[in-house]
């Protein structure tokens, strides 16, 4: 009986987790290069009463044997990096990628963090930087008077001032191998851990970097419809385990009223 | 001596105990920053009872059989709430405040309040410490900012760090009710924290799974049901007993 009790208690547990990740998901619907995660589950471990293969005596060997398990609990949480919609911005200091890469923003404290919103703007420092005015890596800064800026599908940025155009340098991109194992810092943001190694960098549109597109913003990747069901099947999955620890405890107290 | 008897009742008792941890956490479910008390039973002390050991001495069997109780450590949710002083600690960590009595007390509850001095206080005017001294607010120099490694500033005018405080045995913190303070008895061994991680805006809730919860009152209602019925079952065999050796029916 109590096996029951705390198996589904795990598994109420882990729909709570999946709720709140679809909560999560939904509230972000509308964060600029969001990528939605979701949460993966594993058994654990199982008793087993009577093993598989073991001798069951007279030479025989037990060819099933008995095994229970002890509910269930989330082993990782995956981002599912891909491609968000592109809306059109027409603000000449939007860039949003159209296929793999992150752009590179300089943290307060030195550091760098990757990130897929192109909101970009400059400040009165004539740095380039992002919507919380971190900068972005080697970029320098931004001539004065500058009334247009071209940034081509490969990088290069061309910037229109009352003397002609002027070259400025190359928005770079970065790519990882394992992206699912960036560190989520909010704000948009991701941090380079041991698990998704070092990045690689290049121009875009080549090597299999996206290509960058000029007034326009990434959106999320959450599907609206795809959230919602997963709501009802969580929903679902926590009542049914509610429902075996009821039944669990009328049971024990079936037990318990066995001598009156 | 009806020895199953007492253990019956002694079961019953620490069932009690067990209730009131339960009932504990739920009820300090709203509290920001509460830690939810995890319930231990001994084994070997469950149903004990009073004898005379082999140096002679009466011992006592222990009412209330209680192995540990002890705090579970994990983090409870973040809620924002975008008041200026409310806190949180992502991670490990205590708030050090200045009690009554000028000790210094711990405690994980971010809510703070102005007090008519300009100092940062709890709710009860415990000052909230940075680096020893109570932080004391320009009345108009601005709001106060607080960045994730505590260091506190209005403005961008420095006013001080806030310094987190961690446990290395944290068996040794006796609560005293929304805060906690060095026991005498065992030493914490407190420590600081070398890198914290401050939110402003931040409310942590409390760490209560009302799942387990319930799950252990389901537990220890039906464990408490089955001893009683032991005790009920003792009963009428005395009785029955007393009934069927009585010289006068």
């Amino acid at each position: 009986m109590n096996l029951a009790l705390y198996s589904s208690a795990t598994g109420m547990e882990g729909q709570q987790l999946r709720l709140n990740n679809i909560a999560n998901n939904i509230a972000n619907v509308n964060s600029t290069g969001y990528k939605r995660s979701k949460v993966e589950f594993q058994d654990l471990l199982y008793q087993s009463q009577s093993p598989k293969g073991g001798d069951g005596g007279g030479g025989a060997i037990v060819p099933t044997g008995i095994e229970i398990g002890n509910g269930s609990r989330p082993v990782s949480t995956t981002k599912i990096f891909t491609q968000g919609q592109l809306s059109q911005t027409a603000s000449h200091w939007d860039v949003a990628i159209n296929g793999d890469g992150f752009f590179q923003i300089t943290r307060p404290d030195g550091s760098t963090a990757y990130t897929r919103d192109g909101s970009f703007k400059v400040d009165s420092n004539n740095q380039l930087v992002n919507s919380e005015g971190m900068a972005i890596v080697g970029f320098g800064a931004v001539p004065d008077a500058v009334s247009n800026v071209f940034i081509a599908p490969t990088g290069e940025v061309t910037f229109e001032t009352p003397d002609g155009l002027v070259n400025g340098p190359t928005l770079q991109l970065a790519r990882f191998n394992n992206a699912n194992g960036l560190k989520s810092l909010g704000s948009n943001l991701f941090e380079e851990t041991t698990a998704s190694g070092t990045p690689t960098l290049g121009n875009p549109g080549q090597d299999g970097f996206g290509r960058l597109e000029q007034g326009y913003l990434e959106m999320s990747n959450v599907n609206v419809v795809e959230e919602m069901v997963n709501l009802i099947v969580a929903q679902r999955a926590y009542e049914i385990n509610s429902k075996a620890i009821q039944t669990a405890d009328q049971m024990m107290s079936t037990v318990n009223q066995l001598k009156r | 001596m009806q020895v199953g008897f007492y253990h019956s009742a002694s079961a019953l008792n620490s069932l009690e105990h067990w209730q009131q941890s339960v009932s504990h956490n739920l009820a300090s479910s709203q509290v920001a920053g509460y830690k939810a008390q995890v319930f231990a039973l001994s084994g070997a002390a469950s149903g004990q009872l009073s004898h005379t050991n082999q140096a002679g001495v009466q011992v006592h069997g222990p009412q209330a059989p209680v192995a540990e109780m002890r705090l579970d450590p994990r983090g409870g949710a973040l809620q924002a709430t975008d008041a200026p002083l409310d806190l949180a600690i992502d991670g490990p960590g205590y708030f050090a405040i200045e009690a009554e009595d000028g000790n210094t007390h711990y405690t994980r509850n971010g809510q703070f309040h102005l007090d008519p001095d300009n100092r940062v206080v709890t709710h009860r005017g415990e000052a909230l410490l940075a680096q020893g001294n109570p932080i004391t607010l320009n009345p108009s120099g601005g709001p106060l900012s607080v960045s994730p490694s505590g260091a506190l500033s209005q403005d961008g005018v420095p006013l001080g760090q806030l310094e987190l405080t961690q446990f290395n045995n944290p068996a040794g913190l006796e609560s005293i009710g929304g805060a906690f303070r060095a026991g005498s008895v065992i030493d914490p061994q407190e420590e600081a924290v070398e890198t914290p991680h401050i939110r402003q805006g931040f409310v942590e809730a409390a760490n209560t799974q009302p799942i387990q919860e319930m799950v252990q009152l389901i537990q220890l209602s039906r464990a408490h049901e089955a001893n009683h019925r032991v005790m009920t079952a003792f009963d009428e065999r005395i009785e029955s007993t007393l009934r069927s050796l009585d010289p006068t029916a």
